[in-house]
């Protein structure tokens, strides 16, 4: 997965983020481990590097972080925020 | 290191910019 160009982020100092879509002129928040997963994606991390971050980062297990991510995924991808690279 | 209590990844549902910078 791989964000879309029409789409900008944002992130603030607290660790939450913003995507803004150049095209619907529509705005997403994002909450910290969200902006986690979309900072990866930025990065062009794989789905199991990006867990990584997250596990090391918060008190989570691999098998959690990884459906969590994709979750996430499949929420971004329905609002058309990313695509398949 | 301690880790931070696990949140779950959330977006928001789309929010209008025009409406908002009105």
């Amino acid at each position: 997965m791989i964000p879309h160009e029409h789409v900008v982020f944002t992130e603030f100092d607290g660790g939450e983020g913003v995507l803004v879509d150049l095209d619907t002129k529509k705005y997403f928040q994002l909450n910290p481990t969200a902006t986690l997963v979309w900072r990866g994606l930025v990065g062009g991390k794989t789905l199991e590097e990006i867990v990584g971050d997250m596990t090391a980062e918060y008190d989570v297990s691999p098998e959690h972080a990884a459906q969590s991510v994709q979750r996430l995924l499949r929420s971004l991808e329905n609002f058309r925020l990313v695509r398949q690279g | 290191a301690a880790r931070k209590p696990f949140v779950e990844p959330e977006v928001s549902f789309p929010i209008d910019v025009l409406e908002a910078t009105t």
